[in-house]
């Protein structure tokens, strides 16, 4: 298709510069340039995300003239699948903005190319974490889009002050603070449990932070059977409702906290606005402190969120080198800021992210902290993360939910996710 | 009635025409009326075929290539690696014996069954006795009749977000309901609890299966002759002798209908559960449909997912030919009915 385009515009050129001839023009026209058509997919749709992207993109193409850049969105939840079955018929788009946890699959299926080696290709002064997801066999592919995320505490500040509670920093305090903070119209947190990725996410900072192992092959050791008693014990003492089973972390158990019905939730950065919308300031109505551990001086270890770009075989090394210098030109500090403060994201770069606490505001610190100790989820697991991720969701469910012991849910998943790395 | 019936009758004219016209043409290639009359027979036969290549077309495309290329998936070592390319390695048995020994599968497989019965009875008893109560001249019986259907109108996803409101733990409509009239003393975890979330999402679909069984078995009973109802009424039957002795053997034809149909709508139902519960609490609400699309989607293993798939295409194949054969036992029963 892209030959296509290419060889009518060629066509376009000749019957130009012969009417050109015919009229006795002399000129040189700027037709020398080959038009070139880049495709790309994502699944972005807020409004500031948007605009953040298209001024990018009509920059991009000023400075390249020729080059068109065609955005298709894509809903989140077809994306992975859209983007599969693309790859099956070798027709992926040139760009390709991926959830982080689905880089290690797109490399696996051989159909996107490595940024390492490409001119002008950097890690230098990224966070590990944001660089290493798209790390497979010593070679990068991808760049992040806007920076990462990640979660932390947020709480209601007049709800604690209240109930004469201050802000938990470990385990113990978060389950006192919890039930303190529980009465009959509100519960002490809003947790995440559906059947779902975000149930595994919100759980990890837990576990990971407990000494549990990236790989999750010590789930049924203390790390994990602590980490998941603290959440049973959460729902059994009251402080969390068993409704979490079915809550999703945005807008579900974020809406519960927005509306007042729980004092504190475990969630990201992404909900700063809509917190303000709700007249819930950082300072006045919310405060930020990382995931509690279990004792002190332990540190929180959160798992990295956010999209990254990648660069499909489609087109050829002309295609490609353009759609790097696509991206490329994304990581700058300037557009490192522009393009974080539109998604609601971190920055990628540790220098840039410190400009940027400057410039946005203090609720951010927490987030910008814990980056630097966070871990990509999919790191040494590749495409054998989403089954692991499944049977932690599911032991979880299973343990909350009462149908099996704490113990009992996370020796089952001990044994899938042996077989799992096995395999 | 039968093809072969209408052959010769309704083809002889044609042939005479057709062979005539063709006579003038074979003279030149020196053919005698037989073999004009049987190139007619091939060209007609030739056009037949053109005529129906659209239609085979369609059919292998759109029915064959998916179930041929499910079917060779479920024997392949597949993963994201290998989707790049139209086949991948050769895993015999493997994903058929990971499905057996899979408990999730398992489960889902028996929850499926479990799942289609209940409906299907919930949805005949509630349906057939809407059905009947139709029949029955009240107030407001076209508005009632009409406002049935509503269910049958929603997108699915719109249903299991109703019902995610109505059963919903803190704040849900019906927990509030019964707390209010003194049923429940607190909120009952409809769809938290392993145990009863299979059940919520029953009691949805039945609602939602309920208007198919009502509109069918209504027609079913409009055509119940008066006649014979009157008869049986004259011999002394009671409204339930009558009902089951008289009205449901004429039915019958469509009530059989009416259930294989049902089957096959509530066999591959996914929108609702992943509305409702998205298969959980710890994957207690699994069925073949939501966990094939799980195994395929969200972890990758599209040969585990073809193979588990394999099952309901199964249970799709023993449904196709009963329902020919009850529609052509049905259709041979009513047109003697009638006569």
């Amino acid at each position: 298709m892209k030959l296509l385009t290419k060889t009518r515009h060629r066509g376009l050129a000749a019957l130009a510069a012969a009417a050109v001839a015919v009229t006795g023009l002399s000129q040189v026209t700027a037709f020398g340039a080959t038009k070139i058509t880049l495709t790309e997919e994502d699944y972005f749709n807020t409004p500031g995300q948007l605009s953040a992207l298209a001024a990018y993109t009509k920059q991009f193409e000023a400075a390249h003239p020729g080059v068109t850049i065609t955005r298709q969105y894509v809903p989140f939840a077809n994306l992975d699948t859209k983007l599969l079955t693309q790859a099956t018929g070798n027709v992926l788009p040139n760009l390709l903005a991926v959830d982080n946890p689905f880089v290690s699959t797109m490399i696996s299926t051989g159909q996107v190319v490595p940024l390492s080696g490409m001119k002008g290709f950097s890690t230098k002064g990224y966070y590990p974490a944001v660089i290493n997801e798209g790390l497979s066999n010593g070679k990068y592919y991808s760049y992040p889009v806007a920076g990462a995320n990640s979660v932390a505490l947020i709480y209601n500040i007049p709800m604690l002050k209240a109930a004469h509670v201050a802000p938990p920093k470990t385990w113990a305090q978060l389950v006192s603070a919890a039930k303190a903070l529980t009465t009959s119209t509100r519960y002490g947190i809003a947790l995440t449990c559906e059947a779902a990725e975000d149930t595994t996410w919100q759980w990890e900072p837990f576990f990971w932070g407990n000494g549990g192992k990236g790989n999750f092959s010590n789930i049924a050791s203390a790390p994990g059977v602590q980490a998941l008693s603290l959440w049973k014990q959460l729902v059994t003492d009251g402080s969390a409702s068993k409704a979490c089973l079915n809550w999703s972390q945005t807008p579900a158990a974020s809406s519960q906290y927005i509306a007042g019905k729980a004092a504190m939730m475990v969630n990201g950065p992404w909900n700063f606005p809509t917190l303000n919308l709700n007249h819930m300031y950082y300072g006045k109505q919310f405060g930020v402190v990382p995931v509690p551990v279990r004792v002190p001086g332990q540190k929180s270890i959160v798992p990295l969120g956010g999209e990254d770009w990648m660069i499909s075989k489609s087109g050829g090394s002309a295609a490609q080198q353009l759609a790097f210098d696509y991206i490329q030109g994304m990581q700058t500090p300037a557009q490192e800021l522009t393009l974080a403060k539109a998604f609601g994201y971190l920055p990628g770069k540790v220098a840039v992210a410190q400009t940027y606490l400057k410039q946005v505001g203090p609720e951010w610190k927490v987030f910008i902290d814990q980056t630097l100790y966070a871990r990509p989820r999919t790191l040494g697991l590749g495409v054998k993360y989403p089954k692991i991720s499944q049977a932690v969701w599911t032991a979880i469910q299973s343990a909350l939910s009462g149908q099996q012991s704490v113990k009992g849910a996370l020796s089952t998943a001990q044994s899938q996710i042996n077989t799992i790395l096995k395999g | 009635m039968s093809y072969a019936d209408m052959k010769p009758g309704a083809g002889a004219p044609a042939h005479t025409i057709s062979a005539t016209r063709q006579g003038s043409t074979s003279h030149k290639t020196g053919g005698t009326q037989k073999t004009g009359h049987l190139t007619a027979w091939r060209r007609r036969q030739l056009a037949g075929w053109l005529f129906l290549a659209p239609a085979i077309a369609y059919i292998l495309f759109a029915f064959a290539l998916p179930i041929v290329y499910n079917v060779m998936l479920s024997f392949e070592l597949t993963s994201p690696a290998t989707i790049g390319h139209f086949t991948a390695p050769f895993a015999g048995l493997a994903n058929y014996r990971f499905i057996l020994n899979d408990p999730t599968s398992t489960t889902a497989i028996i929850h499926t069954f479990e799942f289609t019965a209940g409906s299907l009875a919930g949805q005949f008893i509630i349906g057939f006795a809407l059905a009947l109560l139709f029949t029955v001249r009240f107030p407001g019986r076209t508005v009632g009749r009409s406002l049935v259907i509503i269910p049958w109108l929603l997108p699915l996803i719109v249903t299991g977000v109703i019902f995610k409101f109505l059963f919903q733990l803190e704040g849900g409509a019906v927990n509030q309901l019964l707390i209010d009239i003194g049923i429940a003393h607190h909120p009952i975890d409809w769809l938290d609890n392993p145990h009863l979330a299979l059940w919520t999402i029953l009691i949805a679909n039945i609602w939602l299966g309920v208007p198919f069984f009502t509109l069918l078995l209504y027609s079913a009973l409009q055509d119940v002759p008066v006649e014979v109802k009157e008869a049986a009424l004259m011999d002394g039957a009671g409204p339930w002798q009558r009902l089951r002795l008289v009205i449901v053997p004429i039915i019958m034809p469509v009530i059989e209908i009416t259930f294989l149909l049902g089957f096959v709508f509530t066999v591959k139902v996914f929108d609702l559960v992943i509305g409702l519960t998205g298969g959980g609490p710890a994957n207690a609400t699994q069925l073949i449909t939501t966990w094939s699309y799980n195994l395929s989607f969200q972890q990758f293993s599209f040969g585990e997912g073809a193979a588990l798939n394999n099952i309901l295409l199964v249970l799709a194949l023993i449904c196709a030919p009963l329902y020919l054969l009850l529609s052509r036992d049905s259709l041979r029963r009513s047109s003697g009915a009638a006569r």
